[in-house]
């Protein structure tokens, strides 16, 4: 990396830290820190709401599954404009007005304590596993970049974090993550434009557009109704909703963006704003994965972009087998570079009876390098024993550190950085806040003095900060990373939105009746990902439906109170 | 606590118009991404 671009990143750094730091001046007790006293403007909580949920996975996941598999993976956002419109009538006024600092605070008003601690527990359980996860994709990026050492590196995204978290509190979470969500969109932007700059003069952006178009990956939207699809149309409405339901109205993280906003209204309009840009936003992300595709096509890629195993694999006895592979995987290229360029002549001659012909004579020659792609990692994975190997997640970093010019590497560097720092640093916050409001000063310490809390609060902050960078030591080797949170949510998620459900739509449920469905939930849930091969994503739908029925179904079983 | 906490401003105009424009903006959105697809796709 060029000088200029490690001062883009050294400036970003500073300059993030710095501006944490300075808002410590603003909590002095544990509502402030917390909370912000409720005093932030919608546009700040809003950009907040954006930049925690759009992580570095989403950078570096969402646009190597762009690259692999096209944009259909916008689908998973499609439930949540619904969500936003059903929370902003239901849950933002419900919290606010209750004066609650964690969303599991007020389970216990609604029914009791038992289930107010379930509820905080399987958050602190799920969040801290996806912070270590969000840590680790970034650290994967950085050790590829800077061949750095990988615990090294997690450390080295993480402390910064931590500190300015641990130091500042919400007010730093939410004024850090309003500059991250400028340098993010700055980031993406600047990918797009040299993207589409790097196309070869005769190829327009529209024969681009076409040529990615031939292999399937422009199809957004997936009409099928297969529940063993990922990503389709109906499990991203339905199955999306129910996730983003729970995600932006029973996860702490997000919750308490909201419950910093200056009023109702300005809650609500904060989540609006995530309603109306999102989608474009997820759109234009896979969108550079299907441009890094099309640059590909013209310019020679590695036959896989993660290298970690490639000295051990050619020094194998199976390395004259890769070798030929890769020679084979340089003569397919060619091949398909070719097959690409007469199909963009032929869209250009507007010769349209040849189009389809030349069509599926890409298709094979794509067809072909992405088989050689696939043998060579099956041998990867067949020599090194690592079965969640892959590389998906690599093709972003490689094409910014090899095909970015000077700066701009900086600049999708530090947009990696941000979007990684924003989602762990609410995330750090809330768990900090679900840990001392719910557990440490309900049950252990109840009567001490707000700046004990506040000491305690920074103190458990830190705490989760070396936990998440714990587990993403261990994170960083998984698959596709995206999934891996999405599973981890997916498996607590429905259940979760269930009791939510049950408490504020439900008159007649019982404390017993919300407990007892919680735990059939995530029971019925973990069958259904064990022996089943339904989709993650209506694992939201099925944790919640079973929560409903069967607290109701218990809540029945119990005499109602009389007055 | 019950179910009261929901106050009286959920039936606030302002507020109705502006639920109705997300979603307005979501079918539009959902339609030019399909005829974006349509468009590109092979």
């Amino acid at each position: 990396m060029h000088l200029i671009d490690w001062a883009v990143v050294v400036v970003y750094l500073v300059w993030i830290v710095w501006d944490g730091l300075k808002r410590s001046k603003a909590t002095t007790e544990v509502e402030g820190y917390f909370l912000a006293n409720r005093s932030l403007p919608w546009w700040a909580v809003g950009l907040s709401v954006m930049a925690t949920q759009l992580s570095a996975i989403t950078l570096v996941g969402t646009t190597g599954r762009g690259y692999a598999e096209g944009l259909g993976v916008v689908q998973l956002y499609l439930g949540l404009p619904i969500a936003m419109v059903i929370l902003s009538v239901t849950v933002v006024p419900f919290f606010y007005r209750a004066k609650v600092f964690t969303a599991y605070e007020y389970l216990e008003r609604r029914f009791d304590a038992r289930t107010r601690t379930l509820a905080s527990l399987l958050f602190l359980l799920s969040r801290a596993l996806s912070c270590g996860v969000i840590v680790a994709a970034p650290a994967v990026i950085l050790s590829i970049v800077l061949g750095w050492n990988l615990t090294l590196t997690i450390l080295g995204i993480g402390l910064p974090t931590v500190l300015y978290t641990m130091v500042g509190g919400v007010q730093a979470v939410t004024w850090t993550d309003v500059k991250q969500m400028g340098v993010i969109i700055a980031g993406v932007g600047a990918a797009v434009v040299v993207l589409v700059m790097s196309l070869p003069g005769h190829v327009s952006v529209g024969e681009a557009l076409h040529i990615a178009g031939a292999t399937g990956r422009m199809q957004a939207l997936d009409f099928q109704w297969d529940l063993s699809k990922t990503y389709t149309f109906w499990s991203g409405l339905i199955g999306g909703l129910f996730l983003m339901l729970s995600y932006f109205g029973c996860d702490q993280s997000q919750v308490q963006r909201y419950l910093t906003a200056k009023s109702v209204d300005e809650g609500r309009q904060s989540l609006l704003m995530s309603a109306y840009f999102k989608i474009p936003l997820q759109f234009l992300i896979p969108m550079i994965g299907v441009l890094m595709f099309v640059f590909y096509l013209f310019h020679q890629p590695p036959l896989l972009f993660n290298h970690q195993h490639d000295a051990q694999v050619r020094a194998s006895a199976r390395g004259s087998e890769y070798l030929a592979i890769e020679s084979e995987f340089g003569s397919a290229y060619e091949t398909r570079r070719g097959a690409a360029e007469s199909l963009a002549a032929v869209r250009r001659a507007g010769a349209a009876g040849t189009l389809g012909a030349s069509e599926a004579a890409f298709r094979a020659s794509e067809a072909r390098v992405a088989g050689l792609r696939t043998k060579a990692t099956t041998l990867v994975r067949d020599v090194t024993g690592d079965q969640a190997f892959g590389d998906v997640n690599y093709v972003f970093p490689t094409f910014v550190t090899e095909h970015m010019p000077i700066g701009l590497v900086g600049l999708i560097i530090a947009a990696i950085f941000a979007a990684a720092m924003s989602s762990i640093a609410a995330e750090l916050n809330s768990l900090s806040t679900a840990t001392v409001i719910d557990f440490y000063r309900r049950l252990w310490r109840t009567s001490e003095s707000d700046a004990h809390y506040l000491r305690v609060s920074k103190l458990v902050t830190l705490f989760w900060g070396i936990v998440a960078c714990t587990v993403a030591i261990f994170a960083a080797n998984l698959g596709p990373l995206i999934d891996v949170v999405n599973r981890f949510g997916s498996f607590f998620y429905g259940s979760l939105l269930g009791v939510f459900v049950l408490a504020i739509g439900v008159k007649r449920a019982t404390s017993r009746g919300a407990f007892w469905g919680l735990l059939a939930g995530m029971a019925v849930v973990a069958l259904v990902a064990k022996y089943s091969t339904m989709a993650f994503l209506w694992h939201n739908v099925v944790g919640t439906v079973t929560v409903v029925v069967v607290g109701v179904l218990v809540s029945l079983t119990e005499r109602p109170k009389t007055a | 606590m019950t179910h009261d906490i929901v106050g009286s401003d959920n039936g606030d105009r302002r507020m109705h118009r502006i639920y109705a424009g997300v979603i307005a903006v979501e079918v539009v959105v959902l339609l030019s991404i399909w005829l974006f697809q349509r468009w590109f796709g092979a």
